[in-house]
């Protein structure tokens, strides 16, 4: 299943970079990241090369935007479009494994975000060879995080391809899944303070938002430089839970 | 053939019952992934299977070890709630510290998990905020504080079972330097010590049982009663507040002081001690007790009383009204003899500025209140080789104004033939180790007026008093943090154009020319 799910990576992302779309997201999203930085961080933060760097590696709400936004776009086409053309039937019935091939792709759209957030090294890279470095360890982690984010949103993304056969639509309700994930933390805390104690005790409902908040364990952890092998964990048990759901969704394409 | 769907994919029929049971499977199999990422989860997150790493430099991301001992120590989980209300002036570096206090609160709970129960609470929202505060038992008043630009409310409460304390921003957890929006100069956070903060008071309400505090009765003293003197009632109730087990204590049915007392409050005593009572607040102190006194000019007794009780201790009250030159605006001149002479202002530079009761004040840098009609509390011979600290001094141009000569002679003026200027003392502490080890200390406040008049202006000063002697000061020594600093120097104007332009257009141009090379090679193939 190794070679299969490597033979499909290859080939998403030798079809990803051949589209123009691909492109055009890099130059925009690289284009926004390098406005932000160059006009508000580093200004902002007194010339201070790191703490600009660590607000683009994710410590503001440009990278949920961009990553909200971009990982359905990157993964709408990947399954939806296939199946359109006529494509996933040929690879479907050909003897990969449905999972090698939810793998594949999965890796392509996670490689393609890691490559877009990568771009943010650059300046910092121009500052350390002009004798002013940041605190990598920290920024490295901040990016790991980074990654596993997008990995999780490409999961859904994926399985939201697989769901529907329209691209636009598997993007929009790919769109609307990471941005649920992303405030279910923060609106369910906020309904907590308007339920009493005596009717749902608030340990009850920390512990569910505990299981959701994607927000809090980045921030908490990759942003503030820790690597905490329960927040690592919590991004990749979600990452497998939507790439099986992908799997069974691509599986019930054979019986719909 | 037999509905399955490999039957399906080679083209075999599939009934409406199969893709019902289908779909039931991929449902189940759903709730079963559901269920076991929660588990893999919550398994991943248990103390023994977490493995945490903090690459940052200086291990900014992580609390100290004392903070993170005192946390793993807690009887039980503790509850913090913090409070804010947006400020009028200076709200910028006060919500800044907001934030940086709240993510300070997030890291705990994140580092120790189970040890914290964190609410934030905008106090605007009063409807909620009220719920909770009446739940918690604090006022606006516990979480409020006096700056020069106004009350300011933002606090943060710490509560262990029963017992809780309020840590407020200033001058606790922060000291903020308010700028001035005329010119444009934006309040900050001057001096951050939340950690140390959160850890004070984390282990003031954790420990063992709640200090006891005892208020002598008997012997002329004012009274705490709510209403009834007002200050030290609102000292009383402050105290319980605080996590103190307040009662009193009345010397004539009870001949020695209860051994559970842990500190003994001697507020102004108008007669003279009978001996037994005497001998049994020394023995109390001796023993490792402490005492909080207020002397002043209507508790001066001299045979008996409370100096006499206080020379025991290494404290020396002098009779004489502690006075000041008042500046006289007209006459372009200092003059005496005013009522305002006998009224000393407490500002930071008046208070000792590294003893554990004051240190905080002055580090808050606003006006701590003001002393009416004071006596001095001077050095005397303090027992065991003893310390004598001064907590509340004067300016160096005081006197002690003696008794008059004569009745038609004007209070509070200078006579030069017999009064010099110098400095006094007004509030001062002692304490010494017994011959047992056994710790005392003393506090002697040289007029009961800035309780029983003035508590709201001067609380923090009394409670960092009873802090003190109730050894609960729990000063946690926090390791200096080395922040991290990458800023390019001002004098390096190119690279800072070069990171700026590369930033901007290095990785759009990257783009630009993989993709040019990209559609260059396919046109060629």
């Amino acid at each position: 299943m190794i070679g299969a799910s490597w033979t499909i990576l290859r080939r998403e992302l030798a079809g990803l970079f051949l589209q123009p779309l691909a492109w055009a997201l890099l130059l925009l999203a690289g284009l926004l990241q390098g406005l932000m930085f160059s006009s508000f961080y580093l200004p902002g933060r007194g010339g201070d090369v790191h703490a600009a760097g660590l607000e683009l590696f994710g410590g503001t709400q440009l990278f949920w935007v961009l990553a909200i936004v971009l990982t359905p776009l990157v993964t709408m086409r990947m399954i939806s479009e296939e199946a359109k053309s006529g494509v996933l039937e040929f690879l479907l019935t050909s003897p990969v494994p449905e999972a090698a091939v939810v793998i594949g792709k999965l890796g392509a759209a996670t490689i393609f975000m890691a490559l877009l957030w990568a771009s943010g090294f650059l300046p910092l890279v121009v500052a350390a060879l002009g004798g002013v470095s940041p605190d990598w360890p920290h920024l490295f982690v901040a990016y790991l995080g980074m990654v596993l984010v997008s990995a999780l949103f490409c999961a859904i993304g994926l399985a939201s391809s697989a769901l529907f056969s329209t691209p636009v639509l598997a993007a929009f309700v790919a769109f609307l899944g990471n941005f649920a994930l992303m405030v279910s933390g923060i609106v369910t805390l906020q309904l907590a303070d308007a339920v009493p104690e005596d009717v749902v005790p608030r340990a009850w409902i920390e512990w569910v938002v505990d299981k959701f908040d994607v927000v809090a364990r980045f921030q908490v952890s990759f942003v503030a430089g820790v690597l905490d092998s329960a927040h690592v964990v919590f991004f990749l048990a979600w990452t497998a839970a939507f790439a099986f759901l992908a799997v069974g969704l691509l599986e019930s394409r054979r019986w719909r | 053939m037999d509905g399955t769907p490999k039957d399906a994919a080679r083209g075999g029929a599939v009934t409406r019952w199969t893709r019902l049971a289908l779909f039931g499977q991929v449902a189940a199999m759903l709730a079963l992934v559901l269920a076991g990422v929660l588990l893999v989860v919550e398994v991943a997150q248990s103390p023994g299977m977490r493995a945490r790493v903090d690459v940052t430099y200086d291990d900014a991301s992580s609390l100290d070890p004392a903070t993170a001992a005192v946390l793993e120590g807690l009887p039980e989980r503790a509850e913090v709630d913090l409070f804010y209300r947006p400020a009028v002036i200076g709200d910028e570096a006060l919500r800044a510290a907001t934030s940086r206090m709240r993510a300070l609160l997030e890291l705990a709970q994140e580092q120790v998990p189970g040890a914290l129960t964190v609410r934030f609470h905008n106090a605007n929202d009063l409807t909620r905020t009220r719920a909770r505060m009446e739940e918690i038992r604090v006022s606006a008043e516990d979480l409020s504080f006096g700056t020069p630009v106004g009350t300011w409310l933002a606090a943060m409460v710490v509560k262990v079972g029963e017992r809780r304390t309020v840590a407020r921003f200033v001058p606790d957890i922060c000291f903020i330097q308010l700028g001035d929006p005329n010119q444009g100069i934006p309040a900050r956070i001057e001096r951050w010590q939340g950690e140390q903060a959160l850890a004070e008071a984390l282990g003031r309400v954790s420990g063992e049982r709640p200090p006891v505090v005892a208020f002598s009765q008997g012997s002329g003293e004012l009274l705490p009663d709510p209403g009834d003197q007002g200050g030290f009632g609102d000292l009383a109730a402050a105290l319980a507040n605080e996590g103190f087990d307040v009662r009193p204590w009345d010397a004539s049915s009870e001949p020695r002081v209860p051994d559970e007392v842990d500190v003994l409050v001697i507020p102004g005593a108008q007669r003279p001690f009978l001996p037994a009572v005497a001998e049994a607040i020394e023995a109390f102190v001796f023993d490792g007790g402490a005492l909080f006194a207020c002397t002043g000019r209507e508790q001066f007794v001299p045979n008996g009383g409370l100096p006499d009780l206080l020379a025991r201790f290494g404290m020396r009250i002098e009779n004489g009204v502690i006075c000041r030159r008042v500046f006289n605006p007209t006459l372009r001149e200092y003059v005496t003899g005013l009522p305002e002479c006998a009224v000393q202002p407490i500002l930071t530079s008046n208070l000792n500025r590294t003893h554990p009761v004051t240190e905080s004040l002055v580090r808050g840098s606003g006006a701590v209140g003001q002393f009416t009609l004071p006596l001095a509390v001077q050095r005397g011979e303090v027992p065991g080789q003893g310390t004598f600290v001064d907590l509340v001094y004067t300016g160096d141009r005081a006197w002690r104004d003696l008794p008059p000569r004569s009745p038609r002679d004007t209070l509070f003026r200078f006579e030069s033939d017999r009064e010099t200027y110098k400095r006094y003392s007004l509030m001062a502490a002692t304490h010494w180790t017994g011959a047992d080890g056994q710790h005392s200390r003393v506090i002697a406040l040289g007029t009961p007026d800035p309780i029983s008049n003035e508590f709201e202006l001067n609380r923090d000063l009394v409670l960092n008093a009873f802090e003190w002697l109730a050894q609960r000061d729990n000063r946690v020594r926090l390791r200096p943090r080395v922040a991290f600093d990458a800023r390019i120097p001002p004098n390096r104007t190119g690279l800072a154009t070069a990171v700026r332009w590369t930033g901007w257009l290095g990785f759009p141009a990257v783009c630009v020319v993989v993709a040019g090379l990209l559609a260059r090679s396919r046109r060629r193939s």
